[in-house]
């Protein structure tokens, strides 16, 4: 494929996607709604306009937001951490967040500090595993186990908050919300996201071209004049912040920021100039896609963290067969 | 002490001075733009392409927030020509045999456009022709007015292809200068603590090789053969040249 076909591919398969959310649903709407509530024209009837613009756009967009921001911060995550096994959920890094925004709507505080719990928390894990595995040796497997160990304890802790939320309206809203979902994203979900997405997004599609160098060899990276330790620590900030707003408004989603990055790979190259922008666009579309089928596969609505799920493990175990047959090792 | 040099291993005493300045007060960006580093060969992770391992030589060139353009792409290109690899660009690195890693890595050096280049045993793991390719390539750029400096196990390599020696042992300088006059048989039985030759044939062609047997044990070993003698001396020190 030319590269020209393949940006154009890239840029059209969220627009697409989203577009296509709009049409889809339990209420059957046709082109004629949906041009007429986007416009907008008469003759439009007001459930259809409110349920294009005011219930599927804003959730369409927001899924788009959430897959990018994770697919983004799955891609950097490899390339600083030269490990293509990782994501911000092997790492920790979700589960951090998800405790951290768990404690907050415990606590009852507004929405912008459960945000701000949740980086506070995704960040104290992301310097954990870091930590920990540089004591170990810092290769591929023991990154995988520090990220499971630490994911592991802020899922205990999340449980304990469970626990002692009340069963009767705060534990059923952490648990829908922990299955990751989308079903109540709104206008004003989406103008929560977009600070942390912008800022995050922006800082990393600026250093885009660096993360190459930053995936080399430390010692290396410092050799071609980068500052490797201060550059990682905001790429690391930047990321989290990413994973951070995804996970507070939508959840524990897993497997998109591990996938979607080896996707883009196949589709561009391992250049991370290509590889950040197409991983945001491809991050958006698959799930913008699986909400759309989450919400429309069944009667009532499947969790997109299940149906990531069920995508994304056959998806990882064809990538780990692919790591190891390539000479890929643990090393 | 090459990485002490190349400003990426904080010397535990004295200084490393560049002109007037001091290496480790400069920002990394500055002092890459002086000095270039090429290191042993390891295999990255992703599979960039030889073009893009290249121009990641350009990095001290450009700002935080940018990418190579093409001025960067021209200069990339002609370090690839520079080391006899034009036509491997598109590339994937990570699929070239371990001698030609070494030249990409060489042709990332020199885009780095850098006044002094060091390379970290540029000949171990070659056989001998791609020694060879490897080292009249630098010693090419060192008469064109690059200064390098290399590291190498192999004496006969520092005498062939070096103007000037530094002969370590143990952390400090044995001798320095000259390479035929660091390089004498005595010297190199002070550092690795056996018995070398020189032999030199009619043409000016000369090689230092290990005497047989140890000095520390050269009864047991006359007993045993020469085998291993040559193996455990070079693991054990670092001649420089």
């Amino acid at each position: 494929m030319k590269r020209g076909t393949i940006r154009l591919g890239l840029v059209l398969f969220p627009a697409v996607a989203i577009t296509a959310s709009l049409f889809v649903g339990r209420y059957p709407v046709g082109l004629r709604e949906v041009v007429g509530a986007l416009l907008p024209l008469d003759g439009v009837s007001p459930t259809a306009r409110v349920l294009i613009l005011d219930v599927r756009l804003p959730r369409a967009l927001g899924a788009a937001a959430v897959g990018a921001s994770l697919a983004l911060s799955g891609a950097v995550f490899q390339g600083i951490f030269r490990n293509p096994l990782v994501d911000s959920r092997i790492l920790g890094v979700s589960a951090g967040a998800a405790f951290g925004a768990a404690l907050a709507l415990l606590l009852g505080i507004p929405w912008y500090l459960v945000d701000g719990f949740a980086f506070g928390f995704g960040l104290l894990a992301v310097l954990l595993v870091v930590f920990i595995a540089r004591r170990f040796g810092n290769s591929v497997l023991v990154l995988v186990i520090s990220g499971i160990l630490v994911g592991s304890l802020f899922s205990a802790f999340l449980g304990l908050i469970k626990y002692l939320a009340d069963p009767l309206d705060v534990l059923p809203a952490i648990t829908y919300w922990l299955l990751g979902s989308l079903s109540g994203t709104r206008w004003d979900t989406v103008v929560k996201l977009l600070p942390a997405c912008v800022l995050g997004a922006g800082a990393l599609l600026l250093l885009r071209w660096r993360l190459n160098v930053l995936s080399l060899d430390e010692r290396e990276a410092v050799a071609l004049g980068v500052n490797a330790a201060r550059l990682r620590t905001w790429v690391i900030l930047a990321g989290t912040l990413l994973v951070a707003a995804a996970v507070s408004r939508a959840g524990m989603i897993g497997w998109i920021g591990l996938i979607t990055p080896h996707a883009a790979r196949a589709l561009v190259g391992p250049d991370h100039s290509r590889v950040i922008p197409a991983s945001m666009l491809m991050g958006a579309g698959f799930l913008t896609v699986l909400d759309l089928l989450s919400r429309s596969l069944m009667g009532s609505e499947i969790p997109l963290g299940v149906l990531t799920g069920i995508v994304g493990v056959p998806a990882f175990l064809f990538l780990f067969m692919r790591h190891l047959a390539r000479g890929g090792g643990w090393r | 002490m090459l990485e002490c040099l190349g400003g990426l291993r904080r010397p535990r005493e004295g200084h490393v001075l560049l002109g007037d300045a001091d290496l480790y007060e400069l920002s990394p960006r500055e002092r890459a733009r002086a000095i270039g580093y090429v290191p042993q060969v390891h295999r990255p992770v992703f599979g960039y392409s030889v073009l893009e391992v290249v121009l990641m030589g350009r990095t001290p060139h450009l700002g935080i927030f940018s990418s190579p353009g093409r001025e960067d792409r021209r200069i990339a290109l002609d370090a690839l020509e520079a080391v006899g690899l034009s036509g491997y660009a598109g590339r994937p690195y990570t699929e070239l045999s371990g001698g030609e890693m070494r030249l990409v890595l060489i042709a990332r050096g020199l885009a780095q456009e850098a006044r002094f280049l060091l390379l970290d045993e540029p000949d171990a793991h070659l056989d001998p022709r791609h020694q060879h390719g490897v080292l009249s390539l630098v010693r090419g750029f060192a008469s064109r007015g690059l200064a390098t400096l290399v590291t190498t196990h192999n004496p006969t390599n520092a005498l062939l292809y070096a103007r000037r020696v530094a002969l370590l042992q143990g952390g400090s300088i044995l001798a320095h200068g000259p390479a035929e006059d660091v390089l004498t048989p005595g010297r190199l039985r002070e550092a690795y603590g056996m018995e070398f030759v020189l032999l030199a044939g009619e043409n000016g062609h000369r090689a230092l090789i290990p005497a047989q047997g140890m000095l520390s044990s050269a009864s047991a070993d006359r007993e045993r053969g020469t085998g291993s003698a040559s193996s455990r001396a070079s693991s054990e020190s670092l001649p420089a040249t």
